[in-house]
């Protein structure tokens, strides 16, 4: 039997009531080799101004997780669960409906600039286009407003600059066109899909904190998607732990980092590059293949990589709970620290996990 | 900056003009070259078949046919250099004339076809794409190979007898220059141009949704849809430009197979254009004619790939120069 694998008992008092409520959402995509579980029974919930990151290795489905929020999973995808945004359910939402909510809503930073903007037309009509169709501005005030975006999100000679083709900009001028383009119709909720990764390392960090400062001056809640935990320590609240479309380990982040329980957790943490590595290096040292769910799977996906598995390990599922409670105890409520495994790691994380978290603390 | 783009347009255009010098030669050398070893006197179409042999000894010395082909060839070349395209053998009409008579009516042909099957195939192709697989995808790739694989005379008469015919209101013959007023021109014009224009729409249609296909893939439309863009928007205004290139090219190469089918469908429909000046001047060996026709559609086709190159250009900035 497949239950939620945490459920939602709202915030606690005190907290602002939640924009996005993220609950039970899986996404199969149907492949040759049956049924790929991209995203499975992920909740989350996000509030105004607040920020949460999301980590996992590549083909944990991040991006996959982003789009089936935005209701914009592909075609061929099934999506169950919910997406509760502002009245609607974006996964059940009529495409009229969706329209609305997306961009003025909810939007997304994608983790390509190379490839997310349209490569045939310059950057300004990109922007006024939709300031004007999405925004309700006509040309003239559309094209005002463009310049003004791209002044914020720090393009220098933005006149200029917005009669520029995306090839003529560098990725990181490009990363901010992109960025002016989802903060264009002002949303509530911004997905940021790995927004460094195909950046320099110096871009990476002047992005990171172009995004922080439109979270502070808008009071958007941001879901920042990233394979490095480096990114999201220190600029996020809360942390999903991802692995092979599951929530292995969530929680306060600094929590998660300090005293990560999930083998997994613990080996990303190990795996943070140092600063002299270039950033989009792979987790090269988390041991074994990337998994991806197919078909029908039984036990702990992380199992065939995990140095603590054990027998039970490949006979149950774990869920998400509280690592101080007994197995099995009520799950963990969305706030607080909780993993799905049966042989956690000892608070600590050992030597080398301490010593990274120092280093991105 | 000026200066650069001075550079531009020069590396852009000489190739072009070389190439086209070239082709113009080899056409020029091959269309002659297969001429002269074809049977046939072009004094018999002239003269009837009684003429004598004086007569028939005095036209060739007046059009120098005893001469051997390459001083011939050598000739016609010459004068095609100054300008000159030679008289036709069989009317004594300078050649550059009868073509210009004639290109009206096949230019019109080509050129309403070619706007006609894209004016139909990009919706299709647009719209087949964003529901690929869908059921009017289906039904449309079913259409299409019925199409392909009709022979275009088989679609000319069935136009001819569906709409000229049984319909009525199209005349399924003959022809009306648009000085005899736009209306009877267009309704003369409407069936050849239609049968034209059949045979293009399938590969047009194909070839452009499979580009869309891939271009609908691609993160900037997925961006595009993020920010709630129409998607009417999204197809027509942020895919459909990048998915165009190989529509372009098919288009420009189409060129050559739109004039070979106005040759069929100007017989068949008994049109005085191009086509019709072709049939005839090959049966009778008319080769300054034909040499000056081969000629014309040479330029053509260069023109059209040059036309193609800087549509690229137009299309996408990132392509600025594309060495040949
Ligand atoms: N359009 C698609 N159709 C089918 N399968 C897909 C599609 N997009 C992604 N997948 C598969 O879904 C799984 C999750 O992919 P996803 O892109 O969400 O991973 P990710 O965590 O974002 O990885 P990365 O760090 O490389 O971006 C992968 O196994 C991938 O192969
Ligand atoms: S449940 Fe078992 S296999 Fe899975 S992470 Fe925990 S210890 Fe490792
Ligand atoms: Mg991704």
């Amino acid at each position: 039997m497949t239950t939620g694998r945490m459920t939602i008992l709202g915030p606690p008092s005190g907290l602002p009531a939640p924009l996005l409520a993220v609950q039970d959402v899986s996404t199969t995509l149907p492949t040759a080799a049956g049924p790929l579980h991209a995203v499975d029974r992920v909740s989350f919930t996000l509030a105004a101004g607040e920020a949460v990151g999301v980590v996992g290795e590549s083909g944990s489905g991040k991006s996959m997780l982003a789009r089936t929020v935005m209701g914009l999973a592909p075609p061929a995808a099934r999506t169950t669960g919910s997406v509760r945004f502002a009245g609607h359910d974006l996964l059940t939402a009529s495409a009229r409906d969706l329209r609305e909510v997306l961009g003025s809503g909810v939007a997304m930073v994608f983790q390509d600039p190379a490839t997310a903007l349209n490569p045939v037309t310059r950057i300004g009509r990109q922007l006024a286009e939709t300031l004007r169709l999405r925004g309700g501005l006509d040309r003239r005030a559309a094209r005002d407003r463009a310049v003004e975006l791209l002044r914020t999100v720090g393009i220098p000679d933005p006149a200029r600059r917005a009669r520029s083709y995306p090839h003529e900009l560098s990725g990181g001028m490009r990363q901010r066109v992109c960025i002016a383009l989802a903060v264009a119709c002002g949303p509530r909720v911004l997905l940021a899909d790995e927004p460094t990764t195909a950046l320099d390392v110096t871009v990476q960090r002047q992005i990171l904190d172009l995004l922080a400062d439109l979270r502070a001056a808008s009071g958007m809640g941001m879901l920042l998607i990233t394979h490095d935990l480096a990114v999201v320590a220190g600029r996020t609240e809360r942390l999903l732990v991802m692995y092979a479309g599951q929530v292995v380990e969530t929680g306060p982040t600094t929590e998660v980092i300090r005293a990560a329980r999930h083998p997994y957790t613990a080996a990303l943490l190990a795996s943070v590059p140092r600063l002299e590595q270039p950033s989009h290096t792979r987790l090269a040292t988390v041991a074994g293949l990337p998994a991806t769910a197919v078909g029908a799977t039984r036990g702990c996906r992380f199992a065939p990589r995990c140095p603590r598995a054990r027998a039970r390990c490949r006979q149950e599922d774990p869920v998400l709970a509280d690592p101080r409670a007994r197995h099995g105890a009520v799950p963990g409520r969305d706030r607080e620290h909780a993993v799905a495994c049966f042989h956690p790691v000892g608070g600590g994380g050992g030597a080398a996990v301490r010593d990274t978290a120092e280093r991105i603390r | 900056m000026s200066g650069r783009r001075g550079g531009t347009v020069l590396r852009l255009v000489l190739p072009q003009l070389a190439r086209t010098a070239a082709v113009l030669l080899l056409v020029g050398f091959g269309a002659a070259f297969l001429l002269d070893l074809a049977p046939g006197d072009p004094a018999f179409a002239l003269l009837g078949e009684q003429a004598t042999a004086e007569q028939i000894a005095a036209t060739h010395r007046a059009l120098h046919l005893d001469d051997p082909f390459l001083t011939r060839y050598w000739t016609w070349m010459s004068g095609v250099v100054r300008g000159d395209f030679g008289t036709s053998y069989l009317t004594g009409e300078p050649v550059m004339a009868s073509v210009a008579a004639r290109l009206e009516v096949t230019g019109e042909l080509v050129l309403l076809a070619l706007a006609g099957a894209l004016a139909v195939s990009v919706p299709i192709g647009v719209l087949t794409a964003h529901r690929a697989d869908g059921r009017a995808d289906r039904a449309w790739s079913l259409v299409s190979s019925g199409l392909i694989a009709t022979p275009p005379f088989v679609l000319a008469l069935f136009l001819a007898y569906v709409l000229a015919l049984k319909v009525g209101g199209l005349p399924a013959t003959g022809w009306a220059a648009w000085a005899d007023g736009p209306g009877a021109n267009l309704r003369h014009a409407a069936l050849p141009a239609a049968t034209l224009a059949l045979a293009l729409v399938p590969t047009y249609s194909r070839m452009l949704r499979a580009d869309m296909i891939a271009t609908l893939q691609e993160d900037h439309i997925l961006a595009a849809r993020s920010r709630g863009l129409p998607v009417r928007r999204i197809l027509f205004r942020h895919a459909l430009r990048p998915s165009s290139f190989s529509l372009v090219t098919l288009t420009g190469i189409s060129i050559g197979q739109l004039i070979s089918g106005a040759v069929v469908v100007e017989v068949l429909f008994a049109l005085p254009g191009l086509g019709q000046l072709v049939v005839t001047s090959v049966t009778a060996k008319d080769v300054p004619v034909v040499q000056g026709v081969v000629m014309f559609l040479a330029v053509v086709y260069c023109a059209a790939g040059a036309v193609t190159d800087v549509l690229y250009g137009c299309l996408d900035p990132r392509v600025r120069v594309r060495p040949t």
